[in-house]
């Protein structure tokens, strides 16, 4: 420990160390410290504001005790397209009503409303994109923030926060803690723990969309790092957004009469999807878009026109940034369709991340994983809006629960002289780039990244040549760009790691992409356009092993709902 | 541009805006706030909708040019 003392500026000890203070993180820190553990919770930003959960836009599923679970489990199913944990699905709707009733109520101790209620203080309920017997809630996401924020405190939980966790510490096959950088200071800072929670998101690429440009993968890559086998990265989802401007709560839009029009101004979506049109799932929506701009019928375009006067009305109230954003451009949405393209999201919501059991338990003893880092089990591809808010209460508190009755069970963390040499090697890779004279930029290599990463052809209309091109160009970067990053500030050091953990991830995900010979959920082949569920009924899983990437893919069982072994046209 | 105007007129150095970015956009010298790394402003509006003295401006342009898909 002394000669510790001598390379890391900060050490601390605990019980649980909870990576990422968003829904789920807080959960877990919350249940870990019930359950009478000292714990960390550590974010890259401030606890409340930071990551995917603030942005959450309003829309929650919470299946309710008199709900009937059948249906809304062959519901989530079948729209998951098969790839679900099945058994996950079943805790997801067993437990999802009581966490969310928790959470509401520490809420109305700190008097604020986290589920919108109506004026007789029943909880407004709807249907939102993808739901058919199942119904969405209504969240506030900040006072849903604030009050986990407070209820971690309350509950013994240290916060430290502007710091950025990018490595695991292991001894004998075990994670005995995780170490990473101060944003601000750049000093290093070293957590031992008996047992770590990764709850810090996904990996959005700094791409489009709004509010996740500081989600950039560094949790499901360090967990790769270690040999933690990660799924469903071939599931990498898009959403979609203005061409010119960041916005959400489309899910909304087009349930008020939001449509997707071409340049032909036809409403195309009718064409790929005749029973819903606009209001396809997002799977369908992004290769739709694509579809017809390869054919020649692009630009596309959102339109808002034919929403009604008090529908407009609604829609400012519950998306008044996005609205206000509009205003600012000169832009009424309600007057002038609006053109409008794909955003890329990556391993973000339900777009793959870290494998784990029921317990939150993944491959590698004492790393748990929750909420977007995981691979967003119960969801399957992509099923219905709003399960994901819900899975993050669900996995968080779970994941805390395990990995604390995990940590009673350990001894006091020692590290050996192996561990001090690979905590020194540590140091050194982060921060390296700031000892270095270069003209590449973080910034640069990331635009180079998104370059090679979101085009149509790589990421929505895909085939075997595409997918390896932008396999090469993503080595390229790696090998030959990524070893020259230079950083002038700690601000920037922390953006050169965010781009090595992001170059990591892209690889990974392109690989799982490539993998999968078959078109299922946000996965569309050119060169294999069918959903096979004769052999494709199979996780897509990836590891690191050497700091080279290894896919393979898995099958599962189906305990609960049999897929017709059949394949068929995925339109 | 993203968030690109702090009206020092109304400012009263609370430090909220500081605290909060998640992407760490601005610094802060002897108490005073100011925009340090305009170019990673994600126009999430957080510091807009905390400053309690109405004194930040996001612009909803991005800050930086990306690629596009088509």
């Amino acid at each position: 420990m002394s000669s510790l003392k001598r390379i890391v500026n900060k050490i601390e000890t605990c019980d649980v160390l909870v990576a990422g203070g968003g829904t789920a993180g807080c959960f877990a820190a919350i249940k870990a410290a019930e359950k009478k553990q000292a714990v960390i919770l550590v974010d890259k930003g401030h606890i409340g504001r930071s990551g995917c959960s603030p942005f959450a836009a309003g829309a929650i599923n919470i299946c309710y005790p008199d709900d009937n679970q059948d249906l809304w489990f062959e519901e989530i199913v079948t729209r998951g397209e098969y790839l679900n944990d099945q058994d996950w699905v079943k805790i997801q709707l067993a437990e999802a009503y009581d966490r969310s009733m928790e959470l509401h109520n520490w809420g109305k101790q700190y008097g604020m409303r986290v589920l919108e209620e109506d004026e007789s203080g029943n909880f407004i309920r709807r249907t939102g994109r993808g739901n058919i017997h199942t119904r969405t809630n209504v969240i506030n996401a900040l006072p849903m923030m604030d009050t986990l924020r407070r209820k971690s405190l309350d509950a013994g939980v240290k916060l430290v926060e502007r710091v950025m966790l990018t490595h695991l510490v292991v001894q004998q096959e075990r994670v005995v803690g995780a170490m990473g950088l101060h944003c601000r200071t750049g000093e290093s800072h070293l957590f031992l723990a008996k047992a770590v929670v990764l709850s810090a998101g996904g990996c959005g690429f700094k791409s489009f969309f709004i509010g996740h440009r500081n989600l950039t993968g560094e949790a499901q890559y360090m967990a790769m790092r270690i040999g933690a086998h990660l799924r469903n990265l071939d599931q990498a989802m898009s959403n979609t957004t203005s061409r010119e401007i960041d916005i959400h709560g489309l899910s909304l839009m087009v349930g008020l009469g939001g449509r997707f029009l071409n340049a032909m101004d036809e409403e195309f979506m009718l064409r790929y999807d005749p029973e819903v049109g606009s209001r396809a799932r997002l799977t369908r929506v992004v290769v739709g878009m694509a579809k017809e701009v390869d054919a020649g019928r692009g630009p596309i375009y959102f339109d808002l026109t034919r929403v009604q006067p008090d529908d407009q009305k609604l829609l400012r109230r519950i998306l008044p940034e996005g609205f206000r954003a509009f205003e600012r451009l000169g832009t009424d949405p309600f007057k002038q369709k609006i053109e409008w393209i794909p955003a890329f999201e990556g391993t973000l919501a339900h777009g793959g991340g870290i494998h784990m059991d029921t317990t939150c338990a993944s491959n590698i003893p004492g790393l748990y994983s929750a909420g977007d880092t995981s691979c967003a089990p119960e969801h399957g591809t992509w099923s219905i809006t709003g399960l994901n808010l819900s899975f993050c209460f669900v996995s968080g508190a779970r994941a805390g629960n395990h990995a604390a009755g995990w940590a009673q069970k350990q001894a006091e963390v020692k590290l050996s002289k192996a561990n001090e040499q690979s905590i020194r090697a540590n140091i050194a890779e982060l921060t390296a780039p700031a000892k270095r004279n270069s003209e590449i930029t973080p910034d640069a290599l990331s635009y180079k990244l998104l370059e090679a990463l979101i085009p149509y052809r790589v990421a929505y209309l895909r085939d075997e040549a595409s997918l390896q091109q932008a396999l090469d160009t993503i080595k390229n970067l790696t090998d030959e760009k990524l070893p020259r990053v230079y950083a002038k500030s700690v601000h920037e050091l922390v953006k050169a790691f965010e781009i090595r953990s992001m170059l990591a991830i892209a690889e990974a995900v392109v690989a799982s992409v490539r993998y999968r010979r078959e078109s299922r959920g946000f996965v569309y082949r050119r060169d294999y356009p069918l959903t096979d569920n004769v052999d494709w009924l199979k996780w897509v899983m990836v590891t690191m092993e050497d700091e080279k990437l290894r896919v393979w893919a898995q099958d599962f069982p189906t305990p609960y709902l049999s897929p017709p072994r059949k394949k068929y046209p995925i339109f | 541009m993203p968030v690109n105007n702090i009206d020092y007129t109304r400012c009263s150095s609370c430090l909220r805006c500081y605290n909060i970015c998640p992407m760490d956009v601005f610094g802060v010298v002897s108490r005073q706030v100011y925009i340090a790394w305009q170019q990673d402003c994600m126009c999430c509006y957080l510091c807009e909708i905390e400053c309690p003295e109405g004194a930040i401006y996001v612009d909803p342009q991005r800050s930086q040019p990306k690629p596009f898909p088509w």
